[in-house]
């Protein structure tokens, strides 16, 4: 019984946020974008804007030391204090803002079914204790180092050296309600950017409910909605920032409202990872192109998007400068005078040529493994947005093509991964729900029946990803599983951690050697170093009174300096696909010994 | 200022519906490849 009370604590609290968010947003957007008839499109800006702009106040509180419980408390206090007037203007307006769907064609009733599928999977999976890698790396270990130390304290792995908007919001989730509650912040966001492609699919005149499903229903999606990812956060902001950029094309008067919309959107998409600073630069072109050639205007357009992107991204970039010398640290390192830096080191892709720039959208689908499991994109997207955009015959379309294009171009001579892609994934849904529209219209039954196995086969890599997910929590979120069961088993080293949770004084500053840098679960002070293990006296000068060293097995003898606390080993699990057990690790948790004691008789 | 609609007016036209039809089944058939090749690796254990 209490476990379902905390269950439904947390469903409640991200539920909470996300009421404070949207109505807060919905209060901050003009009046004329209040009543705009697109809904899903004022449902998607007023959560966008709401979490955004809490996001932004957060980052103020973290630079003036303020980022602790007390004052993350007092945000949500004076959020709910502001929302309530526009809470109360939302409900009014509900009918308005609330997407009713009136569809009774099969099709899309299926779609429905399958998208609510996915939703209730992965709000239940997301319910477990957040163990995906990178997450328990940066995406939630920084928050929670910042609000321990009540400032953006810069952190021993270079991934958090990204802009971190969607983390600050994972920092509140954090102090409300634990590490679900931040991994369900990301879920939330992630309903905002499936409204967005639904937004998409309705204003380029698809199929809305198609489109929210070719983008939502996905093994991709599903992924990133369970892992507390900041992915669905970008693609949030990236596609309002397009959506915006490029309104102009049906508001020819009065367009300063659409394209601040615009800039503050690609702002806090580059406040939420470097890529989305390409999100300002395609977002502000994209405006741009459509108004021309009328180019006084679109050179407005263009600066005021850029001008808003570099502000509201800003304070990242600058701690950077403050803690590298680089803004965008530890990318192009060496044009900043600094050494070059790995970021990722993992070859992604097939090859850089033209022939493989052609065939990687097929590469993706038919063996997208080195895409980062490029297949769970599903099909539907990259086989209807090409014919979506040949149908609608628009400007708008084309310009979309060529921002989506670009994209692609940037992506795979860059890093290729399947999720970086998300930030134009919901605009390419809204084109192939347009593509599906064209089918139904105008195509021949083979044709029909083509697209209905590429939705099938897109939504059931969807429905069969959340199953999975399902399966894998079921036990920890139903209770018949203890946290720490669940995450032995699925967070890599977390034995190791409870280790130094159990075992050290709470002010101990431990020094991690080898593989330990996910450090989420780690509740002490914890500095990764690295492979190499430094002489005891080194560390202690450092102020370090621990070390943990992890590493293949067996490990070297203790060195001077030294005495052991506890000593074990333990198997990395992987999938079944890669044999159950990934390698066998052991960790060595030390006590760095005064130097009296620690040097050799 | 009036609110600003939100549908296009005009309808969609399917171009080059025989070209439609075939990037559709190769789309198709790129995405039953690792399917089909994780069915024939089950069957093979």
């Amino acid at each position: 019984m209490r476990h379902l009370l905390s269950l439904l604590t947390q469903v409640a609290t991200v539920v909470g946020l996300g009421t404070i968010w949207t109505a807060g947003g919905f209060g901050l957007l003009p009046r004329e974008v209040r009543r705009h008839a697109n809904r899903f499109l004022v449902g998607a800006s007023a959560l966008a804007l709401g979490a955004g702009a809490n996001a932004v106040v957060l980052t103020i509180l973290a630079i003036v030391h303020l980022f602790r419980p007390g004052a993350i408390w007092a945000t949500v206090a004076m959020g709910l204090a502001i929302c309530t007037p526009c809470l109360a203007r939302a409900w009014s307006a509900r009918r308005r803002l609330l997407p009713i769907v009136r569809s009774v064609d099969p099709l899309d009733r299926l779609g429905i079914l399958a998208l609510g599928l996915v939703l209730a999977a992965t709000l239940f999976a997301t319910l477990a204790p957040p163990a995906s890698m990178d997450a328990i790396i940066y995406h939630l270990r920084a928050p929670s180092v910042f609000v321990r130390t009540g400032t953006w304290t810069r952190l021993d792995v270079v991934q958090s050296f990204q802009p971190m908007y969607v983390e600050m919001l994972f920092g509140e989730g954090l102090v409300l309600g634990g590490g679900s509650v931040a991994a369900l912040v990301h879920w939330l966001l992630g309903l905002g950017a499936i409204a967005t492609a639904a937004a998409w699919g309705r204003r380029l005149g698809g199929n809305a409910i198609l489109a929210a499903v070719i983008f939502g229903a996905t093994g991709l999606y599903v992924w990133e909605s369970t892992s507390a990812f900041i992915d669905l956060g970008l693609a949030l902001f990236a596609s309002l920032a397009f959506f915006w950029g490029t309104q102009a094309e049906t508001q020819k008067e009065g367009d300063g409202q659409a394209v601040v919309l615009a800039g503050v959107f690609a702002g806090l998409a580059a406040g939420s990872k470097f890529t989305g600073l390409m999100v300002g630069l395609l977002a502000g072109l994209a405006a741009v192109a459509v108004v021309w050639p009328d180019w006084r205007r679109g050179l407005r357009r263009l600066v005021v998007i850029g001008g808003l992107t570099i502000v509201i991204a800003s304070p990242w970039y600058v701690r950077n400068v403050l803690l590298t010398g680089n803004p965008i640290y530890p990318l192009a390192n060496r044009l900043f005078g600094g050494p070059w830096v790995a970021f990722s080191t993992y070859p992604y892709g097939y090859g850089r040529d033209l022939v493989h720039l052609l065939s990687s959208p097929l590469d993706l689908l038919a063996r997208g493994e080195v895409f980062d499991q490029g297949w769970s994109l599903g099909p539907a997207v990259l086989a209807l947005a090409p014919i979506g955009i040949l149908a609608r015959r628009s400007r708008l379309a084309l310009v979309l093509g060529a921002s989506i294009g670009a994209w692609w171009l940037i992506w795979f001579f860059s890093s290729p991964q399947a999720r970086l892609l998300l930030p134009v994934l919901p605009m390419a849904a809204g084109l192939a729900g347009v593509g599906a529209q064209a089918i139904k219209v105008g195509g021949s039954k083979s044709a029909r029946l083509v697209v209905g196995m590429l939705l099938a086969v897109t939504a059931g890599g969807g429905v069969a990803m959340g199953a999975l997910a399902v399966k894998t929590n079921a036990r920890v979120v139903g209770g018949l599983e203890t946290k720490d069961e669940y995450l032995e088993r699925n967070s890599w080293h977390y034995l190791a951690y409870e280790k130094i949770n159990q075992l050290l004084p709470t002010d101990a500053k431990v020094a991690s050697i080898g593989l330990g840098h996910n450090l989420f679960y780690a509740n002490r002070e914890v500095r990764f170093l690295g492979d190499v293990e430094p002489p005891a006296s080194q560390l202690r000068g450092a102020g370090f009174t621990h070390e943990i060293w992890i590493g293949d097995c067996p490990l070297a003898a203790l060195d001077v300096g030294r005495r052991s606390l506890a000593e074990g080993t333990y198997p990395l699990r992987a999938s079944k696909l890669l044999g159950g057990v990934f390698s066998r690790e052991c960790y060595r948790l030390s006590e760095l010994l005064p130097a009296e004691l620690g040097s050799p008789p | 200022m009036p609110p600003p609609r939100a549908e296009p007016p005009e309808e969609v036209v399917l171009p080059r519906p025989r070209l439609a039809l075939a990037w559709l089944v190769v789309v198709l058939i790129a995405a039953l490849v690792p399917i089909a090749r994780s069915i024939l690796s089950r069957l093979a254990r």
